[in-house]
């Protein structure tokens, strides 16, 4: 069974390479469908992998660069990338992380900050499934209400408005984000991204966990348009984040294509999936996946009250994560199977009755 | 008295967004020496009107007015009590330039960063790197691998750059081959209908 490893020529190590494609394609399902990069997911797998850890956040950053244009290339067919909002993001984000990142390292001088630093994340993390759940229920009452006034509940509706509060800030200057469909003070998404990129330098992320939500709730993209903006500022700084990790020696290209081969097929899986998943379903399983992140660091954080149990939460924590990426992975190619299976069938329905009423 | 029209709002519809270029605290439009006039031009004979005043901030008093259009082209105009008139298309080139000198600023910035601050800003992914040097050990290695192994210890520069450029290339021929089996199979690859925030 010799084929089945390769020899990465820069670690020096032999990998199970059919496990590589795997991880990307679980990564770029969630990717394309989310809009994140998930480095969260991907750093247990190739833990699990015995990818030399040295290399794991540089090889991450350059694979999840290469799946995030496949995935914007997708959305940006479909419409759902405002380049406008995500040029203006990402200089929020650059100048945010930058700040944060600072931030951190000052702290780290004064004294550990390992555990509050996680118990921040954790924090962020409730409030973000709280948040999203929250916006489902009050959706849910919203379409009941209707219904039980004998009406339907538009399509367009919401469960949180906070975004409509957001938008009679009227600092200017103003700008209309097109494909977005809003009209808002150009301060928003610069403060919105600033501060999302100065909680993704504190907390040492890549920051679409946070980004997704705050496009959502905040700026108020519709979901499609988040996740494909949110994928455009991943691209970029991505490809940024890479060469950078790569000058310092710390990325294994050849690990990076071959999750890429994965990725390329899991991205497309994803994205095309947002064609067939309502705005409201991606937010449902967008919230479980940060339900499934808030455990994993639960997990991560016990051995540091109970050293002796290290190995069965590390453990523990890979399980969930892994799990997580298995089984969202699972639904969302099972959809995207289901809604292509119909577009094809009523493609040639249609054909058929074309053909029928020519004859 | 100076003026600036920050935007123009659906021109069909004769919306217009003001900014008034004069510092002042408090007090409703007229308290700044100004009296509106709209002048009603549509053929549907409607009236324009006025939505006021819509905040106050530190350097600038912001009002918003609204006014129906019709095809004769903008109705709206203004005039101070000395009876200047000002009219809302002479203000159109000040608003593009305007905003193409934000665009420029934005443009600036982000250059800036990206050139001045190449080793530590890292949007995607955080974490310091240790200061250790790593070696990779060509022994075993033939081919192209061997070549690449090389070119990681002789020069990490290029080795970044050949990197940077091969991610894009790799994922373009990637996603341009997943597309291929994609359409194959008959899904419309270029527009989605489903509508929902």
């Amino acid at each position: 069974m010799e084929w089945l490893y390769v020899l990465m020529p820069i670690a020096g190590v032999k990998i199970f390479w059919p496990g590589l494609i795997i991880l990307g394609i679980g990564v770029g399902i969630i990717g394309g469908f989310f809009g994140m990069g998930g480095a969260w997911m991907v750093t247990p797998g190739l833990n699990i992998l015995g990818f030399p850890m040295a290399f794991a956040i540089g090889t991450d950053i350059a694979h999840m660069a290469g799946k995030s244009l496949i995935s914007t290339m997708r959305h940006g067919k479909f419409g759902n990338v405002d380049y406008k909002l995500g040029m203006i993001m990402l200089v929020g984000t650059v100048v945010g992380f930058e700040v944060g990142a600072q931030m951190i390292m000052w702290l780290e001088r004064l004294g550990a900050v390992e555990k509050t630093v996680r118990i921040l994340y954790l924090i962020l993390l409730a409030f973000i499934a709280w948040m999203v759940f929250h916006d489902v229920a009050k959706r849910r009452q919203k379409q009941q209400e209707a219904l039980k006034a004998g009406r339907e509940v538009d399509k367009l509706a919401t469960g949180i408005e906070w975004h409509k509060t957001f938008h009679k800030i009227k600092i200017p200057p103003m700008i209309h984000l097109k494909v977005a469909g809003i009209y808002c003070s150009a301060w928003l998404p610069i403060i919105v991204s600033f501060l999302t990129g100065w909680l993704a330098g504190i907390l040492g992320i890549g920051g679409g966990l946070i980004r997704m939500p705050a496009l959502i709730y905040i700026i108020g993209c519709p979901t499609h348009v988040a996740v494909g903006t949110d994928l455009f500022e991943v691209m970029i700084s991505g490809l940024y984040g890479a060469g950078t990790y790569t000058y310092k020696g710390r990325t294994e290209l050849v690990a990076a294509v071959i999750m890429l081969v994965g990725a390329s097929i899991g991205a497309q899986i994803g994205t095309v999936a947002t064609k067939y998943i309502k705005g409201y379903g991606i937010r449902i399983a967008f919230g479980i996946a940060v339900i499934g992140c808030a455990v994993s660091i639960v997990l991560k954080m016990v051995p540091m009250y109970y050293p002796a149990y290290r190995t069965f939460f590390d453990g523990a924590s890979t399980v969930v994560v892994l799990g997580i990426v298995a089984a969202l992975s699972f639904y969302i190619t099972v959809k995207m199977v289901e809604g292509a299976k119909q577009e094809v069938a009523a493609k040639k329905a249609s054909m058929a009755k074309q053909t029928g009423s020519q004859v | 008295m100076a003026y600036k029209l920050l935007e123009t709002d659906c021109p069909g519809n004769g919306i217009y967004r003001w900014v008034m270029d004069r510092a002042g605290v408090g007090g409703a439009f007229q308290e700044y020496g100004l009296r509106e006039e709209i002048l009603n031009k549509g053929g549907d004979g409607s009236r324009g009107r006025s939505c006021g005043v819509e905040g106050l901030f530190p350097f600038r008093l912001r009002t918003f007015f609204r006014g129906f259009s019709g095809s004769s082209g903008p109705i709206v105009r203004f005039e101070d009590l000395s009876g200047a008139l000002v009219d809302l298309r002479d203000f159109k080139k000040g608003r593009e330039f305007g905003m193409t000198k934000l665009w420029a600023k934005i443009a600036g910035i982000a250059a800036t960063i990206f050139l001045f601050l190449p080793d530590v800003v890292l949007a995607a992914g955080g974490g310091e790197v240790a200061p250790i040097v790593i070696v990779a050990d060509t022994r075993n290695l033939s081919g192209i691998m061997w070549w690449w192994a090389e070119l990681y210890n002789e020069s990490h520069l290029y080795f970044a750059l050949l990197t940077i450029a091969l991610i894009p290339i790799i994922g373009v021929i990637f996603g341009v081959l997943a597309d291929i089996v994609m359409t194959h199979i008959g899904i419309d690859l270029k527009s989605r209908d489903l509508a929902e925030h």
